[in-house]
């Protein structure tokens, strides 16, 4: 918990007591001074306390700590750690090519307009499933719709190192047809092991800790 | 001992809905999990939202005029 979550904690306690206080000694409106007491406290310190705790909800929901609180989840987690090169997840997670705080996020975001709205969906579908739906094996998971490239375009689009590599000029029409999305980064045979979790049982893993 | 005005009954009601909206709060803030945070939207936004519109509809409702 940052230093900031603590602060907002706090707020939300002191205007929880102004409530509390306005509630059981309501007489108190019937002067001036009561008054304005009541509309810091059941009107302009709520809405605060609200707008703050929405704004620390939202950020907690885009930590990898959040992702990775449901058990089905662990297997995925446990895929960033998996010690070998081909593993795109873990690469990008273990060198630092993403937040470690924010991975889930930072690869499963779609980087469109509403794109963070229809993330917050997408959890909250999860969210029903876990509860009142069938819940699918950690292999089984898959996602709504292909994986983009325009997510993994916006770290790397425009990189040199993504532009002038071989593998993506072989021919002219290439590197064109990728940022195109018409040639799939994780779905060419180029980058397809991604999270991989079926074959985690035979892999070695990298000894650190997820966030 | 003083008799309570319909205004200050209804400020009672609201003061408890939003204390015990924004104490949801709190205590879903001290969790990083989906639940918490269907907890906070689902629960404790409501009960504050509906504290605050009962404070305000109790200030433009018939006994809510300050006495003299």
């Amino acid at each position: 918990m940052t230093r900031l979550d603590l602060l907002v904690i706090a707020f939300v306690v002191v205007c929880a007591a102004l409530a509390m206080l306005v509630a059981f000694r309501s007489e108190m409106t019937r002067a001036r001074g009561g008054k304005i007491l009541a509309f810091f406290g059941l009107f302009l310190l709520p809405a605060l306390s609200v707008g703050a705790g929405f704004s620390t909800q939202m950020e907690r929901a885009q930590s990898t700590s959040f992702c990775l609180s449901c058990h089905v989840m662990e297997d995925h987690g446990r895929s960033l750690l998996v010690d070998d090169r081909s593993y795109i997840a873990a690469i990008h997670f273990q060198n630092n090519r993403v937040p470690r705080e924010r991975a889930c996020y930072t690869c499963h975001t779609n980087y469109a307009m509403f794109g963070g709205i229809r993330s917050k969906m997408h959890g909250a579908r999860h969210v029903y499933v876990q509860y009142f739906g069938t819940i699918p094996a950690p292999n089984q998971i898959k996602l709504y719709e292909p994986y983009n490239n325009r997510e993994c375009l916006h770290c790397h689009g425009g990189a040199r190192a993504f532009e002038e590599a071989t593998a993506h000029t072989k021919t002219p029409e290439m590197l064109g047809n990728i940022t195109s999305n018409r040639l799939g980064c994780t779905s060419s045979r180029c980058h397809d092991t991604v999270h991989d979790v079926g074959s985690l049982a035979d892999s070695k893993f990298w000894k650190a800790s997820l966030p | 001992m003083t008799t309570r005005t319909g205004l200050e009954r209804r400020l009672t009601k609201a003061g408890v809905l939003i204390a015990s909206g924004l104490l949801l709060q709190v205590a879903a803030s001290a969790f990083v999990h989906p639940l918490a945070f269907v907890a906070f939207l689902l629960a404790a936004c409501p009960l504050v939202f509906a504290g605050m519109i009962l404070f305000l509809t109790a200030l433009v409702s018939p006994d809510g005029s300050p006495s003299r």
